[in-house]
């Protein structure tokens, strides 16, 4: 049997107030312009000014957040760094190609191209901890954090590390919510995260976060267990289905034993088939949640998946919000996630409690 | 000149993005960096954008660089020299 990895600590900033806590808060952060901005934590507490400076939204948050996850899990020194993200700091990206334009490529400032590069926040991490570890930022959009999580579970495995940080960040800019949205990734009317499946329409609602994970081979003080992970591209019902099952039987699981359904339905028309087709097999004592219309959609919203995860298994509760079809299950032990991006890139998670 | 070198230090709040200091809060003789404001290397590389875009001169040589950056006198003073536009 393959080693178990340990989920030690979750952490996150993300449009609903979850920073340093473990439940997300009776009442959600709502928009009516279908972005669902994150809240920024009080950064004084982390930083001085002078380190404040240089750091964009993104990199602050991601920072805080893999300070906190660390501090959760009592690690002080990660054996590995491993983040995905889909874009990385866009408002950088933005800042160093208008300055590319408008200064004709002539002298640019290195501050917004040092920090729109995909791993600048991997390296304060680093900094900020002492540790010249193992360190590598996943860009593959749907899949992205999945990598990270993979590289770490393959490591720990092959005994090369005992722990690593695991992560992902991405923010959506108001350019790049302009672009996706004549991409179709958004809902053309305007529509509250509350609502999102009350209507037959594509597109979704936008959002960002950062969110990062102690992984360990220690079992101790344990928020999960990450039994399985599983990753398909554009793949059919059939294909998905199959992953599924040989996830659960790898763990000598069947389809009964699964309490909780995590699934990253987004209210896309287009593409929420691929949930109706896993929900309808899911037994009738299951509770199917949701999590995209309290978090936004993007290419690392998994994250946010794995953390409620981790608060659904801890806690034994299921925010109200979150609970898409409700089943007679009352201990929550195994628990599935499945999400997808636009269709492309599909994960499969087992968690045991 | 006193004048000029408030503007100077106002632009170079503006570019370090130094939040909440003001002008005053540099001294005019102190280092800009390591001692006194405690400024880094990719301040200094901000520092040569600076000088290109408000004043149209181009430090090419880093050795150059430190010396016109050792306090705003100095740059001051150096600005006024060379200064293209």
């Amino acid at each position: 049997m393959k080693d178990i990895i340990y989920m030690k600590s979750a952490s996150a900033v993300c449009a609903q107030d979850i920073f340093r806590k473990d439940t997300i808060p009776d009442t959600l952060a709502t928009t009516g312009n279908n972005v669902l901005n994150l809240l920024e934590p009080d950064y004084r507490q982390y930083f001085s000014i002078m380190q404040l400076r240089r750091m964009s939204k993104l990199t602050k948050a991601g920072l805080v957040t893999a300070i906190e996850a660390l501090r959760q899990s009592g690690i002080e020194k990660p054996e590995a760094i491993i983040t995905g993200t889909g874009k990385g700091s866009l408002t950088d990206t933005e800042k160093f190609l208008k300055s590319i334009d408008e200064f004709e490529e002539g002298t640019l400032n290195p501050s917004p191209f040092i920090q729109s590069t995909y791993n600048s926040l991997n390296g304060l991490i680093g900094l900020h901890h002492d540790v010249d570890c193992y360190n590598t930022t996943y860009v593959h959009r749907g899949f992205s954090l999945e990598h990270a999580i993979l590289d770490a579970i393959l490591q720990i495995r092959e005994h090369q590390i005992s722990n690593a940080l695991v992560g992902s960040f991405e923010e959506i800019t108001t350019q790049h919510f302009t672009i996706k949205h004549k991409l179709g990734y958004w809902r053309k009317e305007k529509v509250a995260p509350e609502s999102l499946f009350n209507t037959d329409a594509s597109g979704s609602i936008a959002g960002e976060g950062t969110f990062f994970f102690t992984l360990s081979a220690a079992p101790e003080n344990s928020l999960a267990e990450i039994r399985g992970l599983r990753l398909l591209f554009e793949p059919d019902h059939e294909a998905v289905a199959a992953a599924m099952k040989s996830l659960l039987t790898e763990n000598q699981l069947t389809i009964e034993d699964v309490d909780v359904v995590v699934s990253g339905r987004n209210g896309d028309n287009r593409f929420d088939h691929y949930y109706d087709a896993l929900e309808s097999v899911s037994l009738n004592h299951t509770h199917i949640t949701t999590f995209k219309n309290i978090s936004g959609e993007f290419d690392t919203a998994s994250g946010f998946a794995l953390w409620m995860a981790a608060s659904i298994l801890k806690n034994q509760e299921i925010h109200p919000q979150a609970l898409y079809r409700k089943g007679t299950t009352s201990t929550f032990r195994h628990l599935l996630i499945y999400n997808h991006f636009y269709g492309e890139q599909h994960a499969l998670y087992l968690l045991k409690k | 000149m006193e004048d000029f070198k408030r503007s100077l230090k106002s632009q170079i709040i503006e570019a370090l993005n130094l939040q909440g200091m003001e002008p005053e809060e540099i001294d005019d003789a102190a280092p800009l960096f390591g001692e006194g404001l405690g400024l880094d290397s990719i301040d200094s590389l901000e520092l040569i954008v600076l000088m290109e875009r408000h004043y149209g001169i181009k430090i090419e040589d880093p050795r150059e660089g430190r010396r016109v950056f050792e306090s705003i006198n100095v740059m001051a003073d150096y600005i006024q020299a060379n200064r293209k536009k």
